[in-house]
């Protein structure tokens, strides 16, 4: 650290002031960023999930009289 | 992608110019180390009216196209210029202190960045409150209007008299500086800027991505 007059402590609470917010404010923005990302994946695979086919007990439309007897 | 290497080439940046704050830059005659607080409050002045000139234009093009990307691009924009703009009036009060004798002084460049400042602040509380069909384009008046703001606060110390010192820097500065100070303040420049652009496009992404999410939950419901 260099040596720093009288003047040295505003120089110093202007930096720490800049430093402070601006890594609190971007590091706030990243972390809303990645929960985001996070919800909308999440979101999205559930929808996948609900749109895929399921097991079904129900016949096929073609078979909805029932089986054929012989 | 992108956003990583503006965040990552952004924090080195500023820390070169960190270095060159602390350990390149001499004191400046009359203000000692103090001085070397314009190294980061002019550059921060300057991506502030940057950022407003984004939200100016996003503005517009938001009222003509009616596409939410602008709305979002300028909602990002007003709000990292907001933070710069505090910034920018902490900084500047605690250079004032030891220079000038007072924290605060309703000095026509302190007064109209102080007008700027509640402006942005309230762009962002329409685009909060009002209602969403509304609130966009309300946000959008609001963020031309308040753009008017901006020359008059960089040509306040040439129109009327102030404590504040004129530009340091470009065509109006009186007195040319030196090319370390002017080399050092380019470098503080690009730094924030790209810092600028950083939060900007994370603020961006998470406006897009809650719209995403909101319209396909809406479309679930």
């Amino acid at each position: 650290m260099p040596e720093l007059d009288k003047y040295g402590a505003y120089l110093i609470s202007a930096f720490g002031v800049t430093v402070v917010v601006l890594g609190v404010y971007g590091l706030y923005l990243w972390s809303r960023l990645q929960g985001a990302r996070r919800r909308a994946a999440s979101y999205s695979g559930r929808n996948v999930t609900t749109a895929a086919p399921r097991a079904t007990t129900a016949q096929p439309a073609s078979k909805a009289n029932g089986p054929s007897t012989p | 992608m992108v956003t990583r290497v503006l965040g990552i080439s952004g924090a080195l940046l500023l820390a070169v110019a960190a270095y060159g704050i602390f350990f390149v830059a001499r004191p400046i005659l009359g203000e000692g180390d103090a001085g070397r607080i314009l190294y980061f409050h002019v550059p921060m002045a300057w991506v502030a009216f940057l950022a407003f000139f984004v939200v100016f234009g996003a503005s517009i093009a938001y009222l003509r196209t009616h596409n939410e990307r602008w709305d979002h691009l300028g909602r990002a924009s007003a709000e990292v210029g907001l933070i710069f703009t505090t910034l920018v009036l902490i900084t500047g009060a605690i250079w004032g202190y030891p220079i000038w004798g007072t924290w605060w002084s309703w000095d026509p460049k302190l007064t109209t960045t102080l007008i700027l400042w509640f402006m942005y602040l309230a762009y962002l509380m329409v685009r909060s409150y009002a209602e969403e069909p509304r609130g966009p384009r309300y946000a959008a008046v609001v963020g031309i209007v308040a753009f008017a703001d901006v020359p008059i606060v960089y040509l306040s110390s040439y129109w009327w008299r102030t404590l504040h010192p004129p530009a340091a820097i470009g065509p109006l500065a009186q007195q040319q500086p030196s090319s370390s100070i002017v080399w050092l303040l380019m470098v503080s420049l690009l730094a924030f800027t790209v810092f600028y652009a950083f939060l900007v496009k994370v603020r961006t992404e998470i406006e897009d991505t809650e719209a995403t999410f909101g319209a396909l939950a809406h479309a679930r419901a």
